[in-house]
């Protein structure tokens, strides 16, 4: 059985019982699955590591206690993703931003990108990409981090609430963006 | 764009070690905080009313008793304000909405927190002024002793004021966090 389906039998057990071992199945499915991709997500929101340990306690907590209310109409990692990205942005908020002291080196990683091989080890590169995601407004912060873990626009437009349209116009004006000095 | 995604997903990750034991903990304990925080207030306010409704009613002096009375009156206003206009606790916006609606409602709620602290000396600390006048003139008349009197309220509900003030600061931080780069949601 596919545990992960909308239509599975499972989310359905669940929107009709709070059973604890179901719920904890469901939970289970949930970290072995999505963990990668929901650390991903909390480190395009926070820069400090024990800031982003703190947003991803806060999401298991919130995934774990809003659970019962899952009821299967959207798919189980659009609406996991939904509850990651809400608690994000509050956690973000939460705290006083303290300005970027170093300049990010946004044209190292444009030559990074068109020669991966020689021009810079990839985890620096994947820090300046995070930093500059955590340098976009809450929003199109959100739009770059479901489109780089693989959401397609229809399931991004679902999991913010906006229409498709939206989501790929404004996709499109945050890949000019971020990568406008990759092809200069 | 996938070479953005090919560096992105390509990070080693550890497994999580999470005990879902602890997790129900927490969240119960949560729950708790909540409820007890709720029971607090409201107990608090009764405390308030039937302590001073007491003095109200065995004080010998009627002047005196007449503030009493004030202040529990005074209580039972703010407790009705707390439980119709809800609490000063922190902000819980549904996480499992979509997002524009979820940031909606979590500025909303916001925006009332921040009324509601801001206001604190009009609608929280102001009911209470003239049944401790009215205290502080009939045991003490007009002297000294009820400007001390007077003056400890004054400090005391200023400092109230003080902190609610900065909690309202804090929150108005978060609510111009949310804020900024709301043209996303609106377009």
């Amino acid at each position: 059985m596919d545990i992960l389906s909308p239509s599975s039998n499972m989310a359905s057990d669940l929107s009709k019982a709070d059973s604890l071992e179901v719920r904890t199945g469901l939970f289970r499915q949930i970290t072995g699955q999505y963990a990668a991709g929901l650390r991903r997500t909390c480190r395009g929101y926070e820069r400090d590591e024990a800031r982003q340990d703190e947003l991803m306690q806060e999401i298991w907590l919130a995934l774990w206690t809003s659970l019962p209310t899952f009821e299967g109409r959207s798919s189980l990692k659009t609406w996991v993703y939904r509850v990651a990205h809400n608690k994000a942005v509050s956690h973000v908020s939460r705290e006083v931003r303290i300005p970027e002291t170093t300049p990010v080196e946004i044209d190292t990683l444009a030559q990074h990108l068109q020669d991966p091989e020689t021009q810079l080890d990839r985890q620096r590169a994947r820090k300046i990409l995070a930093e500059l995601i955590r340098r976009l407004p809450p929003v199109d912060r959100q739009l770059i981090l479901m489109h780089l873990e693989g959401f397609s626009g229809k399931e991004i437009a679902e999991v913010i609430g906006l229409s498709p349209s939206n989501v790929t116009t404004r996709l499109s004006r945050i890949r000019n963006t971020l990568g406008r000095r990759e092809n200069p | 764009m996938s070479d953005w995604q090919d560096l992105w997903v390509d990070t080693e990750i550890d497994p999580p070690d999470i005990d879902i034991g602890a997790l129900r903990r927490k969240s119960e304990d949560f729950e708790k905080v909540i409820q007890r925080r709720n029971w607090i207030e409201v107990g608090a306010g009764i405390f308030v009313m039937v302590a001073f409704g007491g003095f109200a009613v065995f004080t010998p002096d009627r002047v005196e008793g007449l503030g009493n009375g004030l202040v529990a009156l005074a209580a039972l206003f703010v407790t009705f304000a707390i439980v119709i206009r809800g609490s000063l606790g922190p902000v819980q916006a549904d996480p499992t909405a979509q997002t524009a609606a979820y940031l909606d409602a979590h500025r909303a709620e916001l925006r009332h927190q921040i009324r509601l602290l801001r206001w604190v000396p009009l609608w929280y600390l102001a009911p209470f002024i003239p049944g401790v006048l009215t205290i502080a003139f009939a045991r003490y008349g007009l002297g000294a002793m009820s400007a001390l009197y007077i003056g400890v309220f004054a400090v005391f509900f200023g400092g109230l004021a003080w902190v609610n003030r900065r909690g309202a600061q804090k929150l108005q931080e978060q609510l111009d966090g949310l804020q900024n780069g709301r043209e996303g949601e609106d377009s």
